[in-house]
């Protein structure tokens, strides 16, 4: 038994506990990652028992392992190619019928099952009693193994079976009896199917002829190719059809549920309950018609304050530490050997630590995001605010789980990719996806601000809206337009869900949710920026004329000068065709709000962007990294608190204070020399049209990595070419529209 | 099958058996795998929610429906309930 590999699956309906198994059975030897070509969330853990290396897949919650969702067809492509020595199936005791529906289809594929019977709170709150040996024998002896995930009980029992299973790998054959029609019809396919040796290589004969006769989309358009048993089918269904009047589908769901039925009949005992739960009447209010509505969006109002704001003082904190004594160590410690004032310095300050900065400020924001989403789901709302605004999103072709992702956009774009996670069908997804790049984040506002302020002063604030709402619009026009073509074949998805019963989020498995999702974007995105700030950096560095060194020379003067330079008559059109202003939109690929820093380096050099009037020694730095982190702490309480009076203040007619722990106000930014020298160079319509293009071109590289992490490389090239297209036309019609309307001045 | 109505005219309380679902194969599979397949129980828990109803299969798990959705289920009253 030494060195033995065992190779386990977790399969079960969303919502019953199978997270909180797998993390009892695997600890923190988890790994989560993609299924392959699929953007499908995948968890594998590791456990050892006595010897025996116990790899655990967790397969994607679903409710059966026919081919209607992506996370179906992975969970089944899984089983059949991959031959787990045993799957677990997962089964809510509050929902033992509709639980054991993915069981029949598990003991149809001919695999080896254990059926972890959870007791969740809510079966035990409605004094179900189960008896497991009863259950056992009903499913042909299948081993049931009563388990409460909150308590770990049960867990010994399951890796017992564990054990057993791959000790043996007997395999049990469902006794699911269909109708005499079926039967027959069934043993004529497994025949036709018997003479096919590519099939039975792969495919349980019996599971193949069911699926043939489900007419199952998967299986008859793709696995099968043999036109003939196609034929037979086909035949054998109408056959069935015209002798019993039903098709052959109905036929086969109605023997699962008769079978369940009886076998659930005989195990199970439950006493005479209340009709109305505590969750129905919770839902009387929160989804109800009128009500639902404003209660969903305070509480998306609730998950923005906590990605925007709550998360801002952690994100400043973490800036501030990269770009001070983090770069100034790196910077002494190079020194010290020798290389002070290299270009090997410039690599590693400028662009090493820079670009890999960038990405971990990002960490508190996706942390916070998560932790709120974690909580809405695992609550059970988030089923509930789909349903509520499922008529509002299907007006413009999306799906009402779409909000989120929206809504955090105008935070950053990057946790609203990641949100998208919610959707679960994959054209929808990327529907989203391609839609919340449009909403203004958090890196734009900057931009609109200097800009803006410069040219229109105090009514730059008009503007500013005026843009968020620009980007709304072309958002909604742009996803009724590919719902009307690139995927005018996607019928809407309809809209059938379950509503799991509320609970207390258990605050665990949130955080390891949130955890795992984080770390996954943090190391994934990571090597792109880092590739993608060395290659900026190098553009930067190489001087394009003579005399000048490199990695010393002005950036009108480097390859980056000089390729803005070929690039700026594209933008003339949209009345920015300047060096500068292409150079600083080409910078803003790195982050959007760098597009302010590099116009202040190019329009006002020789103001230094970091005040080095002394620099401070270890010591200092390790205080000054623990003070600020314990303000940046403080301010994270604050804001905190603050969502009460900032949501109050919606209201009008109320005005709450805000609370400031600090005392320390708004710091107002010193901007007024770069302000000057805008005005010099834009003219306001141009400098309209600028911020048009910032608002909808190209996103962020973070974004751009989350979404090669997510969707792969095409959808990327994709949503570039239209962004940039989108950018271009927008910021031209603005320029020259005005200029024909008579704004030029 | 005679005194068989959408499931959109239904109230609150009501128990109903499904008789017919007018759909396509994919939507139909679908339902089914959500306990909702032809001669299954349901009673209907609301009708004023969102745009929808929600229902109960089996009195556990609620089922929220989309207009849209409920039109193409046909249902008979039940007398006695689930």
């Amino acid at each position: 038994m030494a060195s033995q590999v065992v190779k386990i699956a977790l399969a079960g309906n969303p919502n019953v506990g199978k997270s909180t198994i797998f993390n009892a059975l695997t600890g923190s030897r988890q790994h989560v990652g993609n299924w392959p070509g699929k953007t499908v969330e995948k968890k594998e853990g590791r456990l050892y028992l006595d010897g025996v290396d116990v790899i655990v897949v967790d397969l994607p919650g679903t409710y059966s392992l026919s081919a209607y969702s992506i996370e179906e067809i992975v969970s089944r492509e899984f089983i059949i190619h991959e031959h787990p020595d045993a799957v677990i199936a997962v089964v809510d005791a509050a929902n033992l019928e509709r639980n054991l529906y993915l069981v029949t289809q598990l003991l149809e594929l001919n695999v080896p099952v254990i059926v972890a019977l959870n007791m969740s709170d809510i079966a035990r709150g409605r004094g179900l009693t189960i008896d497991a040996a009863r259950l056992s024998a009903g499913l042909n002896g299948t081993p049931v193994i009563e388990t409460v995930g909150s308590n770990g009980l049960g867990l010994e029992a399951l890796k017992q079976a564990i054990q057993q299973a791959a000790a043996s790998r007997e395999q049990r054959r469902a006794v699911i009896a269909y109708d005499a029609v079926l039967e027959r019809e069934l043993a004529l396919l497994q025949n036709a199917i018997e003479a096919i040796p590519a099939l039975t290589q792969r495919y349980q004969p019996r599971w193949l002829a069911i699926k043939l006769l489900e007419n199952d989309e998967d299986i008859c358009g793709r696995a099968v190719t043999d036109d003939a048993l196609l034929a037979a089918a086909r035949a054998a269904a109408e056959r069935i059809e015209s002798e019993t009047g039903d098709d052959a589908e109905t036929w086969i769901t109605d023997g699962r549920y008769a079978f369940i039925s009886s076998v659930v009949s005989s195990a199970v005992s439950r006493p005479r309950e209340a009709l109305e739960t505590t969750s129905d009447k919770i839902d009387r209010i929160l989804t109800h018609r009128i009500y639902g509505l404003p209660i969903f969006l305070l509480l998306m109002w609730l998950v923005f304050q906590m990605t925007a704001n709550v998360s801002a003082p952690l994100v400043d904190w973490l800036d501030a530490v990269i770009s001070g004594p983090l770069t100034r160590w790196t910077a002494a410690l190079l020194g010290a050997l020798g290389f002070g004032g290299s270009w090997l310095e410039a690599l590693l300050t400028e662009a090493v630590i820079a670009g890999v900065g960038g990405v971990l400020v990002f960490v508190p924001v996706l942390i916070a995001l998560y932790l709120a989403i974690g909580v809405l789901e695992d609550s059970g709302y988030m089923a509930r605010a789909a349903f509520v605004m499922d008529r509002v999103m299907r007006l413009v072709g999306l799906h009402g789980k779409s909000f989120l992702p929206m809504l955090v956009g105008f935070g950053c774009t990057v946790p609203a990719v990641y949100a998208t996670r919610t959707l679960e069908h994959d054209d929808d997804r990327r529907l989203t996806a391609f839609l919340v790049t449009f909403m203004s984040c958090g890196a734009r506002l900057p931009v609109y601000v200097v800009i803006g302020t410069a040219f229109f002063g105090a009514s730059s604030g008009s503007l500013v809206f005026g843009l968020y709402l620009l980007g709304i619009v072309v958002a909604l026009a742009t996803g009724w337009a590919l719902k009307r073509t690139v995927y005018r074949n996607k019928p809407p998805q309809p809209f059938v869900m379950e509503l799991p019963p509320y609970r207390a989020p258990r605050l665990r498995d949130v955080w390891r949710q949130t955890w795992s999702r984080t770390s996954g974007f943090v190391r994934k995105a990571g090597t792109l920026i880092l590739a993608t700030s060395i290659g900026i950096w190098l553009l930067m560095a190489v001087p394009t004329s003579g005399g000048a060194q490199f990695s010393a020379v002005a950036p009108e003067a480097s390859l980056f000068g000089t390729l803005s330079k070929l690039a700026a008559p594209v933008f003339a059109p949209a009345g920015f065709g300047t060096w500068q202003a292409s150079g600083a939109l080409v910078s803003g690929l790195i982050a959007k709000e760098v597009v302010v820093g590099t116009m202040s380096q190019i329009y006002t050099p020789g103001t230094p962007d970091a005040d080095q009037s002394e620099a401070p020694n270890l010591l200092n730095d390790l205080a000054g990294i623990g003070s600020s982190f314990g303000e940046a702490l403080v301010l994270t309480a604050q804001e905190v608190v603050n969502i009460v009076p900032r949501t109050l203040n919606i209201v009008p007619g109320i005005n709450m204070a805000e609370a400031d722990f600090l005392g320390a106000g708004d710091q107002a930014d010193d901007t007024t020399a770069l302000e000057a020298a805008l005005t010099q160079n834009f003219t306001p319509l141009a400098a309209v049209a600028f911020m048009v293009f910032v608002l909808l071109y190209t996103p962020c590289m973070v974004t751009i990595s989350a979404m090669r992490h997510e969707f792969g490389r095409r959808f990327v090239l994709y949503q570039i070419a239209y962004t940039l297209m989108l950018a271009w036309i927008g910021a031209v019609i603005v320029y020259q529209g005005g200029l024909l309307l008579g704004f030029g001045g | 099958m005679a005194n068989s109505f959408p499931l959109t005219f239904v109230s609150r309380g009501d128990h109903v058996t499904l008789t017919d679902i007018r759909a396509g194969d994919k939507l139909r599979q679908h339902l089914g795998n959500l306990g909702l397949h032809i001669g299954a129980r349901v009673r209907i828990v609301q009708t004023d929610s969102a745009d929808g109803l929600i229902l109960a299969v089996k009195n556990d798990v609620r089922l929220a429906l989309a207009r849209a959705t409920a039109q193409k289920i046909m249902v008979s009253p039940v007398e006695g309930g689930v």
